[in-house]
């Protein structure tokens, strides 16, 4: 294992407390809001680093929709969270893209003296839960700009409009990859989350799937199916993080944040999933040929560490296939053999490298990432339960697109 | 050539609001051409348009009549959509065709006319049109003559 440090050297800042809200498809019970689901979540995790509301000086959330009229109902700002705490902050920012980013700048914020223990959450009511749709217009619609050129063919939801089934496509046809491939991927992931109390299968429908049940599940956009969306939900999932040091007061292990790549600079950024906007950039599968080169550059070298050094890794799947993309991009495998990787023993709990132990997007819930990191933070504190990876040193969570990289590697110790 | 699509009920297709920045690609498409538009300085090519090149930073764009050539980059296959438009057309095709004059120049379409176990990754494809009413008219690409 390597040990010498890179750029990040020894860590300064750690998770310290954890707290989840119930995670569920169901209405929420009458009267009750997304935004009691956060604070109760918000408040455990206080309450797991052993602090109170009065402790915490910062605050930051990813929020797509942070209207008056919406805050607290179909997103939770930090506002609202602000408000209903009655915290005296000295940082806050809403951040723009996934919890990722708002754990890193939490992360600065307290290394940079900016605050001390900061509070960070993802609360969701995912505008695709049955009774949030919107109806379908009978009308002609209109769309300009970028759109215009793509939506009057008929995409329909984000695995056509982000690109996913496409690239799959793609991906299935230039390395020799099938849907028997995801199947075992998709069946070990579900395995994973009836091991995870906290994921949406396990409270609410726990039940196995065979690789039939996958192989006959109702196709979306070919070759996707319907196990390989994520699985929109309510709920909200909180993390406090604080000083290195203030974990020696915790009962409980902490998750020390080792070191992160982020460059999310918005739709014209350092590529885009597909091809963004008709803007010269490559389409995803040649860029995530470039992107093993960027992160031995960017977060392999600033670590000081390896891939093989990780102990688990918990990587997006918001569709199935970006698992896949991420696995090759981190340089977990070579290009083009994320498919044959994932077969291998070596991806369950117990393997070399336990792969999405909690059930991630796919089957503990659709939180803009959150799972990934909860679970490796959880991972790194030792306490992930029946799901607890041996000796867990390092726990690396990855999220959105490669492309867009929001990646942290969490340390059950400080080195 | 103006055709009409085969199941999808075009007169309901989400109609593109033609903008300044795009309105010729729009007009080309009425009158059955491929133009795309092509940075005067350094020669790439750029779907969907934009204000400046995004290479070389030149302003000087202008729209260029292309083969309409091109192969199948990947597609999809749309199983279940509520829109008026496509509800009744289920499965169709969505077709990324990577145009012949660039590498990865890539657009958007259908191919309607085409049985869908004929759409294939590297398939030699040329774009047609299809007449959506309103003024407007989209790609719709089929198989290349003779392949």
């Amino acid at each position: 294992m390597a040990t010498q440090n890179g750029r990040f050297g020894k860590s300064k800042v750690a998770v310290l407390g954890i707290g989840y809200s119930r995670i569920t498809r169901d209405p929420l019970p009458e009267g009750r809001i997304v935004g009691d689901e956060c604070i109760e979540a918000c408040r455990t995790a206080i309450a797991d680093a052993g602090l109170t509301p009065a402790d915490i000086d910062g605050i930051t959330s990813f929020v797509e929709d942070s209207s008056a009229a919406t805050d607290g109902i179909t997103a939770v700002t930090p506002a609202y969270v602000w408000r209903r705490l009655g915290l005296d902050i000295t940082w806050g920012e809403v951040n723009n893209k996934f919890v990722g980013g708002s754990l890193i700048e939490a992360h600065n914020a307290i290394a940079g003296g900016a605050c001390k223990f900061a509070l960070v959450w993802r609360a969701v009511d995912d505008p695709r839960l049955p009774g949030r749709r919107p109806a379908v217009s009978s009308q002609r619609v209109k769309v300009g700009g970028d759109a215009a050129f793509t939506q009057p063919y008929g995409g329909v939801g984000g695995m056509v409009q982000g690109g996913h089934a496409q690239v799959a496509q793609r991906y299935f046809h230039e390395f020799g990859a099938t849907r028997e491939h995801m199947a075992k991927h998709i069946v070990r992931n579900r395995k994973h989350a009836l091991m995870n109390e906290k994921s949406y299968w396990a409270i609410n429908k726990p039940e196995a799937l065979s690789v039939d049940d996958y192989m006959n599940a109702r196709m979306i956009a070919d070759p996707l199916c319907l196990y390989d969306c994520d699985i929109p939900v309510r709920g909200c999932i909180a993390y406090v993080l604080g000083p290195a040091e203030a974990a020696q007061d915790l009962d409980h292990g902490a998750a020390y944040i080792k070191g992160f790549a982020k460059y999310w600079i918005g739709p014209r950024g350092v590529g885009a999933f597909y091809h963004n906007g008709g803007r010269q950039v490559k389409p995803a599968l040649e860029e995530n040929k470039d992107l093993p080169a960027v992160f031995d550059r960017h977060l392999w070298g600033p670590l000081g560490l390896k891939a093989s050094d990780m102990s688990t890794a918990n990587v997006y799947d918001g569709f199935s296939i970006i698992t896949w993309l991420w696995l090759e991009a981190l340089g977990f495998c070579g290009i083009g053999e994320a498919f044959e990787y994932v077969q291998g023993d070596h991806n369950e709990i117990g393997g070399k490298l336990p792969l999405n132990t909690s059930g991630g997007q796919l089957a503990e819930g659709a939180m803009a990432g959150a799972p990934h990191y909860s679970e490796s933070i959880l991972q790194c504190m030792g306490r992930a339960g029946v799901r607890q990876v041996k000796d867990c040193r390092y726990a690396i969570g990855a999220t959105d697109r490669p492309s867009r990289a929001q990646v942290l590697v969490f340390s059950s110790q400080v080195d | 050539m103006q055709t009409a699509s085969a199941r999808i009920a075009d007169e309901l297709r989400p109609l593109p609001v033609a903008t300044d920045l795009n309105r010729p690609f729009w007009d080309a498409a009425r009158e059955g051409r491929l133009d795309i538009q092509r940075c005067q300085r350094c020669g790439t090519y750029f779907h969907p348009p934009l204000p400046f090149c995004d290479i070389c930073d030149s302003r000087e764009l202008r729209f260029e009549t292309l083969s309409g050539r091109g192969t199948v980059y990947t597609f999809t296959v749309i199983r279940a959509n509520k829109m008026p438009a496509f509800d009744g057309a289920t499965p169709y095709a969505i077709v990324e065709v990577a145009l012949a004059e660039q590498p990865a120049l890539l657009v958007t379409c259908n191919m309607n006319s085409t049985p869908l176990e004929d759409i294939r990754i590297g398939a030699p494809v040329e774009a047609a049109f299809v007449d959506i009413g309103d003024g407007m008219s989209l790609l719709d690409f089929k198989l290349a003559e003779g392949a």
